[in-house]
């Protein structure tokens, strides 16, 4: 080879290796990035993402980036108080079609590490050691209405509103003991996210109440053994069993309501029987001779008056769909109906001390079909103020601690989660 | 005019064209030529519309020249566009556009058969006024879906307007779905512009059929003859807001922020070709038939910070396309890029 060919092969070659290593610094972007169903994203649903252009066993880089500095576009780096990206993992390896990824949000707002809703979101696909990306825009938007309020709204232009929805559906809410495994668990609405935390020894659930700051009323429908009444301390410690159903009472204990002097009633029924009975526990025991008998399917004992003679419940009456509120004279054993209004029911469970600017605890079925029962902030005129619990498992029965601030309620457990 | 005395008449109108080219050739002749020019000058304007309505979506300025026979061109593929979309919109990816666009099939066939009921007005009067207020409501959706969040007079957007007020709001959901058909790339989305495009085809033969409908209905007294003159108004009137929407539409489903990517030639711009082919700079050649090729720039990597700016090119000799190459991918010009936003 001549000295001429063998410099002109030594700078092909070195050109060729600078290509390479130039190759190595930067492979480029993907070559395509799609993200299913659409760019709106329930947060029920998990984001199906597809990469292309990725070689087969290559991981692609996804991020999910949000705009901090207001210019309309996604950015790589957070601002103080605005964290982008607000998530970021490598991809499972690329088949032979690309990457098929996804993103489960449920997930994430188990982490705490939910992703805002209601805005314009980015998810960013690069490959490793490459600086370029490919991006595609979404957002997450939860409707909890149906298509034709969701119609309704939009010519107000605003978002649907869930008293719309509740005045629609008279719901208010399941019976826990019905079906479904429940366990109480404590929010601390001041928490941000909310990291709802349970309660020790409450798995298998039927009703809670307050009996003060630190100390819940459980009603308990173990998988094997009576239906038991609890006292649970909230910070730990061992619940108190105070009462516990006679051997043969198939019955299921529900609703239970602190009354003065130390007194707990709580109602016992069976699934689709027409009665009820509510009965007080006082002195270390109950007396079946003061129960009271109850129409079928009551769901709350709400409230007592103070000297706990009289108390207000609240039935659901057939399918669930059909509320009523009862008032329960103990002393003379009988029973009036109250009729139902919404506004009453939105009192009843407004935050204590929120006079200025009520907000109410409900639980509303999404009937979106995806997530079951769910808990909500709304304010007097049923605006929705905040999401509390919004989970494809239902959520149901929240009551205020004394004093307002934090929530207990009942949260219905996964066979994965129950089992140890 | 009774309905008798019509019918009398209409045969006698129909055969009179032959006889009157046989009496008056060249004055027939001379109107039918009239009557094409006038044709080609409404497309003509159609299609010079169209294309400035493409120009508002990329945020182009300052607007560009076309060739006449460009304006024509665009105006029928506008017109065309309508039929073959709205044949498409009937199969589409997307439920929304599927069911709307069988929606508003039925409600033409409704109106058709309704007009078929002379005896009985109320039935096509209860039609007329379903009618007026699903299209009504329909239009005022497409509309908001057509502007994707980017009102025409907003100037430039290229998506970063996209969401800006997302909610559970049925109206600011379609509006943030469309918009992200044109800035996400991929060919779903491609499909889907064309098929919201489509959709307006239906919605004016919608509104032409229910004006046709309504205005040869038999009067049977006073306040239904000012009733059916009143739907008759208002459906025309939305023929006519619907017809606004006409360029943008097309301008939305045929090019959206697509555009061909290009390189530089080394001699035009020895800077701007290194940049364009290492991809540190992007072109997109947004001319579409204009006189003189127009590149949009993209990315940090462009010389002089040229990045997010058009580059008008060509003299009096030349269109320009001689200084570029053009590649075979066709990309979305969106304002979200590691090269725009880094």
């Amino acid at each position: 080879m001549s000295p001429m060919a063998r410099t002109r092969s030594r700078l092909l070659s070195a050109l060729l290796l600078a290509g390479a290593l130039n190759g190595q610094a930067d492979p480029g972007p993907p070559a395509g990035l799609a993200v299913e169903p659409n760019a709106i994203q329930d947060p029920a649903q998990p984001m199906a993402i597809r990469v292309a252009g990725i070689p087969r066993g290559e991981r692609a880089r996804l991020q999910v980036l949000q705009d901090c500095d207001g210019d309309g576009r996604p950015d790589l780096r957070g601002t103080a108080g605005c964290a982008s990206p607000l998530h970021e993992w490598d991809s499972v390896p690329a088949d032979f079609d690309g990457v098929s990824d996804r993103l489960d949000f449920q997930a994430l707002r188990g982490q705490g590490r939910e992703l805002p809703a209601d805005r314009k979101l980015w998810l960013r696909a690069s490959r490793p050691g490459s600086s370029q990306g490919l991006y595609a825009l979404f957002g997450l938007v939860k409707d909890p209405c149906t298509l034709w309020q969701s119609l309704l709204a939009s010519f107000q232009r605003s978002p649907c509103r869930l008293g719309l929805a509740q005045a629609l559906l008279r719901h208010r809410g399941a019976a826990a003991w019905r079906n479904g495994l429940y366990e109480v668990r404590l929010a601390d609405l001041a928490a941000d996210p909310l990291r709802p935390v349970s309660v020790p020894g409450t798995r298998g659930a039927t009703g809670l109440a307050w009996l003060d700051g630190g100390t819940l009323l459980v009603t308990l429908a173990p998988a094997a053994g009576p239906a038991r009444l609890l006292r649970a301390p909230v910070a730990g410690g061992e619940a108190k069993v105070l009462w516990e159903a006679p051997a043969g009472d198939a019955r299921i204990a529900a609703a239970p309501l602190a009354l003065p002097a130390g007194r707990v009633a709580f109602v016992r029924q069976s699934p689709g029987a027409a009665t009820a009975v509510l009965s007080v526990w006082e002195n270390g025991g109950v007396d079946p001779a003061r129960d009271v008998e109850l129409p079928g399917g009551i769901h709350q004992l709400v409230a007592a008056d103070p000297a706990g003679r009289e108390i207000l419940a609240l039935a659901l009456g057939a399918e669930d769909n059909r509320p009523v509120f009862l008032r329960v004279d103990l002393a003379e054993r009988s029973v009036e109906s109250l009729g139902f209004h919404p506004a009453l029911y939105q009192t009843l469970f407004s935050a204590p001390g929120g006079e200025a600017a009520p907000v109410a605890i409900i639980a509303f079925e999404d009937n979106s079909g995806q997530n079951g029962w769910d808990l909500a902030l709304v304010d007097a005129s049923g605006r929705l103020v905040r999401e509390v619990q919004t989970r494809r498992e239902n959520d149901l029965l929240p009551a205020w601690r004394p004093g307002g601030g934090a929530l207990a309620f009942l949260a219905e457990v996964t066979e994965k989660q129950a089992s140890p | 005019m009774t309905t008798a005395k019509r019918k009398a008449k209409a045969p006698a109108a129909q055969p009179a064209f032959l006889p009157r080219l046989q009496e008056k050739p060249l004055e027939t002749l001379g109107q039918l030529a009239g009557l094409g020019a006038a044709a080609g000058a409404v497309v003509s304007g159609l299609g010079f519309v169209t294309l400035r309505a493409r120009e508002d979506l990329l945020g182009l300025s300052p607007s560009l020249t076309y060739p006449k026979q460009e304006w024509l061109v665009t105006g029928f593929d506008a017109l065309g566009a309508l039929l073959w979309r709205g044949l498409s919109v009937l199969a589409s990816a997307h439920p929304v556009l599927t069911w709307s666009a069988w929606m508003l099939v039925l409600l033409v066939v409704g109106l058709a058969l309704a007009a078929r009921v002379p005896r009985r007005p109320v039935v096509l009067l209860a039609t007329l006024v379903l009618s007026v207020l699903l299209l009504f409501a329909g239009s005022g959706f497409y509309r908001t879906a057509l502007a994707a969040n980017s009102p025409p007079d907003a100037g430039p957007s290229r998506g970063s307007r996209c969401g800006e007020r997302l909610s559970a709001n049925l109206a600011d959901r379609a509006a943030f779905e469309t918009c992200s058909w044109l800035v996400n790339d991929t060919p779903r989305n491609e499909s889907l512009r064309n098929d919201l495009g489509g959709l307006l085809g239906w919605l004016l033969a919608a509104c032409a059929t229910a004006v046709l409908v309504s205005a040869r209905m038999p009067a049977a007294g006073r306040k239904i003859s000012w009733l059916r003159w009143s739907l008759c108004g208002a459906h025309a009137l939305l023929a006519l807001l619907l017809l606004r929407d006409l360029p943008r539409a097309h301008a939305y489903a045929s090019w959206g922020l697509r555009y061909p990517q290009v390189q530089f030639r080394e001699p035009c711009d020895p800077a701007l070709a290194r940049a364009t082919v290492a991809e540190s700079c992007r072109a997109f050649d947004v001319s579409a038939g204009a006189v003189r090729k127009v590149v949009f720039l993209q990315g940090s990597g462009c010389p002089e910070g040229r990045g997010g700016s058009f580059l008008h090119l060509g003299s009096s000799g030349s269109d320009g396309s001689e200084c570029l190459v053009t590649l075979s991918s066709t990309r979305v010009i969106a304002d979200v890029s590691d090269g725009a936003n880094p």
